[in-house]
């Protein structure tokens, strides 16, 4: 294991997921997600060698040599960690916001309709029963 | 020869054989302690020819006071009054002294001394030349020869730092205190030297050791062993006591005595211990110990410890009829492995024991279904079991040892027998494996393989090893093949370098080795064939980089382009993206429809 490589790695990686939260506390979930993807995608432009050698970096290997795991493996797994945030949190924001809405006189004036038409019903079946006695 | 030559001879012969005495100065009269004893009205001690009894015990008051009388050769001599005060040391006749050292409790302690004529200075150092002027310088003493005249020597002494002129004359001998005494041996006019002798008294020293024993007993059979006393001191030892334990089993005799032993002289007492009954065997710690006193009565005493083990009241045997057998009987070599357990109980009680025995996993054992018996065994006796086991295959076995278990004492006991010598099966076998260095490779890469024969028989072989490789493979170093004899018991590995050429799983033939033996045996033995994966390497640089080493040249790299890796990223992030996606979708969707 290459300490140094590991220990590069993890500093390039640990700003990245700081650059991405602040983003997102600070800025908007869209910003956030932007960056999550922008920041390889254009390092990968700019400086394809570079980034092919950093992304296949490996660290570890896994299972007698069958799963190698290197650098590619690490950014995908700090995507699905930092998406999945950047979801729930946005999924969450609208949750509160839609349950904090005022919903009172809805609901009074549904129950008002409700209970006058059950009244008119009651009233309709009085005015029948009353009809048949008569006609006897 | 004439009567005068006789006459001569006769007389020199008379010098030569006339017995050496010790000068008598190394004697002296002493007081030989005989013990202290504490005895009760009508109880008796013994000193030599001397017996000495309590007659009486008078108490007035806080005195006390007591009545003793003197036997000698069991003839009544005197009675005499005695007392822990004054009269508290009694002579009789200049030959038995009696030291009263206490009354109390109804009983007389005293200590009986004999008068004896005995040596008991002991020469301390090697005797030393001086001339006049010359010193001798000791650790308590300082002499220093000041003058010789004749058959006198004149020195000044400082012993215990006390100065004193003296003069001596040649072999006199002259006592300065109880622990020093000096004397002038030979005192040589002519060369004016002069032989200085220093004596100091002797002392006794005691030594034990444990001898006559074995290490390992059975459990029926006696501990018989020896304590071997020694003294190797310049004084003889009095009132020699012997005492024996043992951390386990009972002893016959635990205490033994003797009067004396002479200075450098040795005695053995015999003892013996009867073993415990033990289900698992057990370590005895023998631990023997002298003790003796000198004639003033100051005390030395030795001890030793030794360490023994005592079987389990159980034991099993294993031995085979013969170590050397053949797959197929010949005149001197049976075909048959024929093994004999003998199990004995040398315990007081009948036993339930479950035996089980293994034989080498290519003997076969048709005669019984298993190697396991279960029966009593009797106390005091022992049962035999006997089967057969064929092998099937030549090489040399070890053979494991039989176990016997069985419960008592509301424990399961356990013992084997013990270890055998290896059997040996006449025949010819080889064992051929095929190795690779790894499990996977990648195009380019160097393999290593190895084929390793073990020749398991007990002839020596001559063999032909061939083995090739797939088109996939090309070799690069080493040879596939070799011929040579292989001995007995014997392995060699070969071992050849290749390079992978194609991205295939690769199936490596298998080693194959025809063999010759002694006896004109022939025959083909070969490995197993094995799979090895290659892959096509991803990434081909100038240089292999080590484990985790960035790689830096532009132009090495040859895998995903830049595209390539652009649209895997954006692919990996929209996928990732959909798929965390759906339970917070989902969930959107739910909450928006109940509403």
């Amino acid at each position: 294991m290459d300490i140094y490589g590991l220990i590069i790695s993890t500093v390039i990686f640990g700003i990245f997921s700081v650059l991405t939260l602040f983003a997102l506390i600070n800025l908007s979930s869209i910003i956030a997600l932007l960056i999550l993807i922008g920041m390889p995608l254009i390092v990968v432009l700019v400086i394809p060698s570079v980034a092919t050698s950093f992304l296949s970096q490996q660290h570890i290997i896994l299972a007698n040599g069958a799963v190698p795991i290197n650098n590619y493996h690490i950014l995908l797994l700090i995507w699905s960690t930092l998406i999945g945030i950047i979801l729930y949190t946005e999924f969450l924001t609208w949750y509160m916001t839609k349950a904090r809405r005022p919903r009172k006189d809805q609901n009074v004036s549904q129950m008002n309709d409700n209970i006058r038409s059950t009244l008119d019903q009651v009233i309709k079946q009085i005015r029948d029963s009353a009809g048949r006695i008569r006609n006897r | 020869m004439s009567a005068r030559n006789v006459i001569l001879t006769i007389l020199i012969l008379m010098f030569l054989c006339t017995p050496v005495h010790a000068p008598n100065f190394q004697h002296e009269e002493i007081w030989i302690h005989h013990g202290t004893f504490d005895l009760a009205i009508g109880e008796r001690a013994h000193a030599e020819h001397y017996t000495v009894k309590v007659h009486d015990i008078q108490t007035e008051g806080t005195d006390h006071s007591a009545s003793l009388l003197i036997y000698l050769s069991k003839n009544y001599k005197e009675i005499f009054f005695t007392d822990a005060l004054a009269n508290n040391e009694h002579v009789y006749d200049d030959e038995l002294k009696i030291i009263t050292t206490g009354i109390a409790e109804g009983k007389v302690s005293i200590e009986l001394y004999t008068h004896e004529y005995e040596k008991v200075w002991i020469l301390d150092i090697n005797r030393t030349k001086l001339g006049v002027g010359e010193i001798l310088d000791i650790t308590d003493a300082t002499i220093l020869v000041s003058g010789i005249e004749g058959n006198n020597v004149t020195l000044e002494m400082n012993i215990d730092d006390l100065s004193t002129t003296e003069i001596y004359t040649q072999g006199v001998a002259r006592k300065y205190s109880d622990q020093f005494m000096m004397r002038i041996a030979h005192v040589d006019s002519n060369t004016e030297k002069a032989i200085i002798e220093i004596y100091r008294p002797g002392i006794p020293e005691l030594l034990i050791s444990i001898t006559d024993i074995k290490d390992i007993y059975n459990q029926d059979e006696d501990i018989k062993f020896k304590a071997f006393v020694e003294n190797t001191g310049t004084l003889p030892v009095r009132g020699v006591t012997v005492t024996a334990s043992s951390s386990s089993g009972s002893l016959d005799e635990n205490y033994q005595t003797v009067p004396i032993i002479g200075a450098f002289s040795d005695l053995r007492f015999p003892l013996s211990i009867v073993p415990p009954t033990t289900p698992t065997g057990e370590t005895i710690m023998l631990n023997a110990r002298v003790e003796g006193y000198d004639y003033k009565g100051n005390p030395y005493s030795n001890s030793t410890i030794r360490e023994i083990y005592v079987n389990p009241y159980l034991s099993i045997a294993k031995t085979v009829e013969h170590e050397q057998i053949a797959l197929e009987s010949t005149d001197d070599r049976p075909g048959k492995l024929k093994v004999h357990l003998t199990i004995t109980n040398n315990g007081d009680l009948d036993t339930i024991i479950h035996v089980h025995d293994q034989v080498p996993a290519s003997f076969l054992h048709s005669s019984m279904p298993s190697l396991d018996w279960s029966f009593v065994l009797r106390a005091y006796s022992s049962e035999d079991i006997t089967y057969t086991a064929i092998p099937t295959r030549a090489g040399i076995f070890e053979l494991d040892p039989a176990v016997v278990t069985w419960d008592t004492s509301g424990g399961t006991y356990r013992i084997s027998s013990g270890g055998l010598s290896n059997i040996s099966v006449e025949g010819t076998r080889l064992v051929v494996e095929k190795i690779v260095d790894r499990d996977y490779a990648f195009v380019g890469e160097s393999i290593e393989i190895t084929i390793r024969i073990h020749n398991e028989g007990t002839r020596n072989v001559n063999i032909s090893v061939s083995d090739s490789l797939p088109q996939q493979v090309q070799l690069i170093e080493g040879d596939t093949g070799w011929n040579g004899q292989l001995p007995s018991q014997e392995t060699i590995e070969l071992t050849y370098t290749a390079e992978v050429l194609q991205e295939r799983n690769l199936e490596l033939p298998a080693a194959e080795v025809r063999y010759k033996d002694g006896v004109g045996k022939t025959g083909v033995v070969r490995s197993s064939p094995l799979i090895l994966h290659t892959y096509k390497n991803i990434v081909e640089t100038t240089e292999t980089p080590g484990d985790g080493e960035m790689i830096t040249d532009e132009t090495s790299v040859t895998g995903p382009t830049q595209w390539g890796m652009t649209t895997f990223l954006i692919s990996s992030f929209i996928t990732l993206f959909c798929v965390l996606s759906i339970v917070p979708v989902t969930l959107y969707l739910y909450i928006n429809r109940i509403r």
